[in-house]
């Protein structure tokens, strides 16, 4: 197995169980973390550095129960590795709980995580956080 | 196996660059199931099936927009998908709006056939693209 994948699957783990001392430890100081949503979804868009993903996470925080989080199939390209998968969650404001299958593409240098671009069910969500 | 469906996936894209639908349809089974996760609003967003439905899927688009630029990056390969990373340019005719939008692709492959078929896009840039 690539250490990269096993990089990811450590960030994973890090963030699933709370450690985040861990999860930070995964990636470069430089981090560019872009979560691509239509922009009436609150947790989308791209944050940079440690100050950035803590800003992230406190917006996943706020709008979102994560019920299920389930990365599926990875992938091992010469200077990235993709992940496929899935996760359930529940929008706190409105309630509405749907699965968003998700590709995750993670860019390295010096062994971190450089460059992270989640993709994801953009019509589920727009429709969860804006439901007519 | 795998280079050959890496070739598959070329193949693919070659015949769609030429506008040669035929030579689409050489390498997707019948009963393909073809997706293109966007949101409501952008026209060629949605689940298209078999022949009837990649052939609509490709009205559409060239209804839609010119392609300027169509990069691929990054093949990775897992069994019978087949993940490619990329980008293109292109004009919304409608709007006159440049977007780029950095894609990624999933093609699951069977005797080598496309029999699935997802693409992830930058949701955001399209929608500010298409103006809606």
């Amino acid at each position: 197995m690539s250490s990269n994948v096993q990089t990811v699957q450590r960030m994973y783990q890090a963030f699933g169980s709370g450690n985040m001392d861990a999860f930070f430890e995964c990636l470069t100081s430089d981090i560019v973390w872009q979560s691509r949503y239509t922009r009436d979804v609150p947790v989308g868009g791209v944050f940079k550095g440690f100050d950035g993903i803590k800003n992230f996470l406190g917006l996943l925080n706020t709008h979102l129960d994560m019920l299920d989080f389930a990365p599926g199939e990875f992938l091992a390209g010469e200077e990235c590795v993709v992940v496929l998968g899935s996760e359930r969650v529940r929008t706190k404001g409105t309630g509405v709980e749907y699965t968003n299958e998700w590709v995750h593409t993670f860019r390295f240098r010096d062994g971190k995580v450089a460059n992270f671009q989640g993709s994801n069910d953009a019509a589920a969500a727009q429709n969860a956080f804006n439901p007519a | 196996m795998n280079e050959t469906n890496i070739e598959v996936v070329q193949k693919m894209y070659q015949a769609f660059g030429e506008n040669d639908i035929d030579g689409m349809l050489d390498v997707i089974a019948e009963d393909v199931v073809w997706e293109v996760r966007l949101v409501d609003g952008i026209p060629i967003h949605g689940r298209y099936h078999g022949h009837a439905g990649v052939k609509e899927f490709k009205r559409r688009m060239t209804e839609a927009v010119d392609v300027g630029g169509f990069v691929t990056t990054d093949f990775l390969v897992s069994g019978s998908k087949v993940v490619v990373l990329g980008n293109e340019k292109v004009t919304v005719k409608k709007t006159k709006n440049e977007v780029y939008n950095e894609w990624s692709q999933i093609f699951v492959i069977e005797n080598g056939m496309i029999v699935a078929f997802q693409s992830f896009n930058d949701v955001a840039a399209c929608k500010a693209g298409f103006e809606v």
